[in-house]
């Protein structure tokens, strides 16, 4: 059986995660795409690591080169 | 834990998107800078006229087709009495200016930048744009731009325009 403070504690935690929970509207997602956002700043430095990663460890992806969705590439 | 429950019901209620403007509604009396002036412009200035109303940021990929398309259609239809205004939703003016360079356009282009537009209008997505009767009710909203809906598009503005 758990004691009210350690429930209270619990719950003041998943409280407290809530406040990270939010839905970045469509005319925000301009911050998401700013330059600074990026893993990489550098598009070439980005390709080249990706294409050494490709062809030496046989993986791809993560770093969010190019690519919208569309499936054509 | 059904307080719990609740209390993340309505979290997430409050997430959504509710009370965005839809079909059938009147267009609200808001004013939003325009890019080059500074000087308010109020919505409901416009009133009498058919609207094309566009969402839209200079990092929305689907804006760099969007923005030729509407220019053809305010050279078309604008001395009939379409008025489209371009609602720039960037936060600063720098990438505007660089996006409206290589997309010129000649209808107003206005900077939300308090964001007081978008958060009445609540556009779904980038871009968005809402077309409004003459009355000033919105009789269409066009989610994304899809070269595929020109076509229905340029009716509906036909429609309003009674030609």
């Amino acid at each position: 059986m758990r004691s009210p403070i350690f429930s209270f504690f619990l719950l003041s935690v998943a409280l407290a995660s809530l406040a990270g929970c939010t839905v970045v509207e469509p005319w925000e997602r301009g911050a998401l795409a700013a330059q600074n956002m990026r893993l990489s700043p550098n598009d070439n430095d980005e390709a080249f690591r990706t294409h050494v990663n490709d062809s030496r460890e046989g993986t791809f992806g993560g770093y969010g080169l190019s690519g919208g969705g569309c499936g054509c590439n | 834990m059904r307080f719990l429950s609740t209390l993340i019901f309505y979290c997430i209620l409050a997430m959504s998107p509710v009370n965005a403007l839809s079909v059938g509604d009147t267009l609200p009396n808001i004013s939003i800078p325009e890019l080059s002036s500074n000087a308010q412009k109020s919505l409901a200035s416009f009133k009498g006229k058919v609207m094309l109303i566009d969402f839209w940021g200079s990092w929305c990929i689907p804006c760099k087709s969007s923005f030729p398309q509407y220019e053809k259609f305010y050279g078309e239809y604008g001395s009939q009495g379409l008025v489209i205004l371009g609602i720039n939703e960037d936060q600063t003016v720098d990438p505007i200016h660089e996006f409206l360079a290589t997309y010129p356009v000649s209808f107003p282009i206005l900077h939300d930048v308090r964001k007081e537009a978008a958060q009445v209008f609540k556009p779904s997505q980038m871009p968005t744009a809402f077309l409004v009767d003459r009355g000033g009710k919105i009789v269409k909203i066009y989610e994304g731009f899809r070269e595929s809906e020109v076509t229905q598009m340029k009716n509906d503005i036909e429609q309003l325009l009674g030609r």
